[in-house]
């Protein structure tokens, strides 16, 4: 039975094996089954993923590269010099002018660009350039010079020339819809040379590679292995372009394998000429402060002071050498460093068959030839190209904006422009060693305009001139105190005050909407009683101007202001008068300019015109003005202003006395200085103050108006015409009674009823029936 | 006692002399000229140099304009403007210029910029520019249809023209 059960137990056992047998080779299978279609999935999705990656960065490069290859940037174009016989310019200015756009000496005027210096005079080949209103060709002229200033200009084998425009000083090149700088240029532009030198130094397999070269990373592995250090980049020209377009500096795998497949998908997109063009207007070529240096045309300019393709060899080498290492190799830093590598390059041009034997000898002997920072980027004004921006958008449509190669021409005039620049940089820095002040601590801004035409001259938006960043000029809004009691005056004289009609000098207290009282003080804390009201505004003294304001009516003051500007004040309070008013320079000097221009308001300006590709003006904007002010009126306010400054708050000026007219300001706790003044040629706002609104200890006289003063010195004095009247009157300037200068300190203003003048005793001046009746009854 | 007798004098003559004549004027508003003190004094402005590349400007401004070229003549007379901005021949030009375009408020304004420049004109009479100025005034009221104003400006200044 037993041996029964065995048997049936083992015959159990027999039929049980084979399922058990089958089972594992089943489960195998299943896992594998499994682990394939999971690889298969995975590579599917895989396979998905980097298409769909792929086309992610195919699009978004393409796009990204065919915009900026594209686009020609707008050409942003300072004012031209105009040379003519009798132009107070003399030699040495005229070669600095010269200079400054990027002229260079040579003995045989071999190209455009070029001038020759002798004893009697300057031969200048100059450049070729379409202006607005035509093109003129390069012409070869000469200028001779007497003490006065150009003596004569005559092209050689012609005769005479009565007005030639020096071709005008580039002062920027962006993309006027998003405001980005660069040099852009054409692969026509690109010199041959720089074209086949950076691959000759950077990646000699350009031409056959796919965006990226196995060669290459492993020529730099053996030299980098060899020297224990990073010697040489394995980067083709397409890797580093995409770097500078697309990704950081970061050095991880993920960024290098993303840099890899931009690399090869741009290198499928674009050809080879794109690929280059497009590395010569983007690479990295150095730092100006806030401004990087990007491409060659904007690196020939910062470092040469002179366009890319009237670079020579040894320049070409200097620019490529910068590329490895723009701090590193850095020509104005470093420069044995750079000229070891130019000199390398150099070597390079000769044994590749780039350049010959004597060019490669002569570029050698060439010293690194970098211009010296006071010289270079004399063509860089950001404050001033805020305001052209500002402008382009205000007044051009977008359409008109994304057109390509536009060609800017604005109202800066280079030579005021760096002389402003250099009087507020320098005046500031005299100021706080004098006063001890913290360095760097106080800020400043300034704006010239042309008197007559209200054109923009020069913009100064800070102390640090190119220095990107914030400007004061165009966006400080600070109370401008003081400056802005003219604006009372007028009010007075067009209701028909006369500057001597007296107003009083006294304690006054208004009550304010929000219940509180306003006491406003004069600066010494004094009250001065009655006085005329031309000798209130030259002093400028708050009551009295408090009181001439509620005479004429604050509404009134407040309408004359809005005439003058186009804007209605944020303040509608008595504290007005006294200039708690925020403005910016830009807007003062749009206030300024109803004076200095005669009576006329102009907005200020800073583009004339623009033009398309094609040379047809987009725009062009013409003068535009609106006489806001009668001749006599103005006529009066000016002669009072110009008191202000021989006599007044601005009598410490050392050129108060020669005819120029303007107003200091001083806001409470000496925190804003200012001086907004102007002579027959230029009306000019100067704003001193501190960034986080703390007091300077600075009036308008002993802050801005130094930086006037400072700048006055520069740019000369042109003193004003008066504007004839028939009622002129010889009055002592202290009391306002009518006198002759034998017998007083007189000062001459027009009076519309003299006879009602008080008379000076002893000046033997005959009074009038009216008068002699009054004495007679007011035992006057 | 004595100063009310002599009032009481000097009043009965002055009303006797005012009754067979009108009030003597006052002491006229003393001139410039006459009365400047020396700190007021000035040399006149420097003659401009420039006259020659402004008016080599202008003529050529006046030949575009003759060819029905008013935008190019704008252009060539701002330019001068830019040399030698107070000079008022260029702004009667310029408002002469902005009336060929039809810009009625441009030609306006540049008009009577150049009658507020007249007053201080260099190298002309004051009254001869004044003349120039108006009468460009005067043209651009006629334009604008003001004819009453025009001819009472050309019968004003008409004969004044240098």
């Amino acid at each position: 039975m037993a041996a029964q059960n065995k048997r049936k137990s083992s015959n159990r056992r027999a039929k049980r094996r084979p399922k058990q047998q089958r089972f594992w080779p089943r489960l195998r299978a299943a896992i594998w089954r499994l682990i394939w279609r999971t690889l298969i999935g995975l590579s599917l999705l895989t396979v998905l993923l980097s298409a769909g990656y792929a086309y992610y960065i195919d699009r978004t490069i393409s796009k990204t590269f065919e915009g900026r290859r594209w686009s020609v940037p707008a050409q942003v174009y300072a004012q031209p010099l105009e040379l003519f016989s009798g132009l107070a310019l003399s030699k040495s200015q005229f070669i600095t002018e010269l200079t400054r756009l990027g002229y260079r000496p040579d003995l045989e005027l071999n190209s455009a660009g070029t001038y020759r210096e002798d004893s009697r005079g300057v031969t200048a080949y100059l450049r070729g350039f379409r202006f607005i209103d035509g093109f003129r060709p390069a012409q070869i002229l000469r200028f001779t010079f007497n003490n006065s200033g150009i003596r004569q200009i005559t092209e050689p084998g012609s005769g005479e020339v009565v007005l030639v425009r020096m071709d005008p000083a580039k002062i920027g090149s962006f993309f006027p819809s998003h405001g980005e700088d660069r040099i852009v240029l054409t692969p026509e532009e690109v010199p041959t040379l720089l074209a086949e030198g950076l691959k000759a130094i950077e990646d000699r397999n350009f031409d056959e590679h796919r965006g990226f070269s196995i060669s290459g990373i492993l020529r730099a592995l053996i030299v980098n292995l060899r020297a224990g250090a990073t010697r040489q980049g394995g980067s083709t020209l397409t890797q580093q372009l995409v770097k500078s377009y697309f990704l950081t500096n970061e050095q991880t795998l993920q960024r290098k394998l993303r840099e890899l497949a931009m690399a090869v998908i741009l290198e499928l997109r674009f050809s080879k000429q794109d690929l280059l063009t497009a590395y010569v207007n983007e690479i990295f070529l150095g730092q100006n402060g806030a401004r990087a240096i990007h491409g060659f045309g904007l690196g020939a300019q910062f470092y040469f002071n002179k366009p890319l393709n009237e670079l020579g060899v040894a320049e070409v080498a200097t620019l490529i050498s910068i590329i490895r290492g723009p701090s590193y190799y850095n020509p104005f830093r470093h420069p044995e460093r750079a000229l070891t590598r130019r000199d390398r390059i150099l070597d390079t041009f000769y044994s590749d068959g780039l350049i010959n034997a004597a060019a490669h000898r002569n570029a050698k002997a060439q010293p690194l030839g970098v211009v010296s920072a006071a010289g270079r980027g004399g063509a860089y004004y950001p404050a001033f190209m805020d305001l052209v921006r500002s402008e382009l958008s205000e007044r051009y449509s977008n359409t008109d904006l994304r057109s390509q190669g536009l060609q800017i021409f604005t109202t800066l005039e280079p030579r005021l422009q760096e002389n402003t620049q250099q009087a507020v940089s320098r005046t500031l820095n005299a100021i706080e060693r004098e006063r001890e002040l913290p360095s760097n601590s106080l800020q400043a801004a300034s704006v010239v305009a042309d008197s007559q035409t209200g054109e923009v001259l020069a913009l100064v938006g800070g102390r640090q001139g190119r220095v990107d960043g914030f400007n004061r000029a165009l966006n400080a809004q600070r109370s401008v105190g003081s400056v802005i009691k003219p604006v009372t005056v007028l009010t007075a004289l067009n209701q028909g005050m006369d500057l001597t009609d007296k107003i009083v000098d006294q304690a006054v207290t208004l009550p304010q909407p929000s219940g509180e009282t306003w006491a406003p003080k004069n600066f010494d804390g004094k009250t001065h009683g009655a006085m005329p009201m031309y000798l209130a505004l030259s002093r400028s003294l708050n009551l009295a101007m408090v009181d001439l304001g509620q005479r004429v009516g604050i509404e009134n003051v407040q309408q004359q202001f809005t005439t003058l500007t186009d804007r209605r004040p944020e303040n509608p309070y008595p504290s007005f008068l006294l200039g708690a008013e925020a403005m910016s320079p830009l807007q003062t000097l749009e206030l300024y300019g109803n004076f200095a221009s005669g009576g006329f308001h102009t907005r200020p300006k800073a583009v004339i015109a623009v033009l398309d590709e094609n040379g047809s003006a987009l725009s062009h904007h013409t003068f535009e003005m609106r006489q806001s002010i009668q001749m006599p009126k103005v006529a009066a306010l000016n002669r009072a202003l110009e008191l202000v400054m021989r006599r007044g708050t601005g009598r410490t000026s050392p050129f108060a006395q020669l005819g120029v007219a303007g107003k200091t300001g001083t806001t409470n706790d000496n925190r804003d200085s200012w001086f907004a003044g102007f002579d027959n040629s230029h009306l000019s706002v100067v704003w001193v103050g501190r960034d986080d609104n703390q007091s300077t200890g600075l009036t308008g006289s002993s802050g801005a108006l130094r930086v006037w003063n400072a700048m006055a010195r520069r740019n000369g004095v042109d003193p004003i015409t008066p504007i004839p009247s028939d009622d002129l009157v010889a009055i002592e300037y202290t009391s306002g009674q009518r006198a002759t200068e034998r017998c007083a300190d007189v000062v001459l203003l027009p009076v519309r009823t003299p006879q009602s003048l008080a008379i000076k005793p002893g000046c033997n001046i005959k009074p009038s029936l009216k008068q002699r009746l009054r004495s007679i009854f007011t035992d006057e | 006692m004595t100063a009310n007798f002599a009032r009481s004098i000097c009043l009965a003559a002055y009303l006797t002399l005012a009754a067979c004549a009108s009030a003597p004027t006052p002491n006229p508003a003393p001139s410039a000229k006459a009365t400047a003190p020396a700190v007021e004094r000035r040399q006149p402005a420097p003659p401009k140099t420039n006259t020659d590349a402004t008016f080599a400007l202008l003529s050529e401004a006046d030949t575009a304009l003759g060819a029905a070229q008013p935008k190019r003549a704008i252009l060539l007379l701002e330019r001068a403007v830019r040399i030698e901005p107070r000079n008022f021949e260029l702004w009667i030009r310029l408002s002469r210029a902005h009336l060929a375009t039809d810009n009625m408020n441009a030609a306006m304004q540049h008009a009577r910029k150049a009658i507020a420049l007249a007053d201080v004109a260099v190298g002309v009479t004051t009254a001869t520019a004044q003349a120039k100025a108006w009468l460009q005034y005067a043209e651009v009221l006629e334009y604008r249809g003001q004819k009453q104003e025009a001819a009472s400006i050309r019968r004003r200044y008409g004969q004044q023209r240098g």
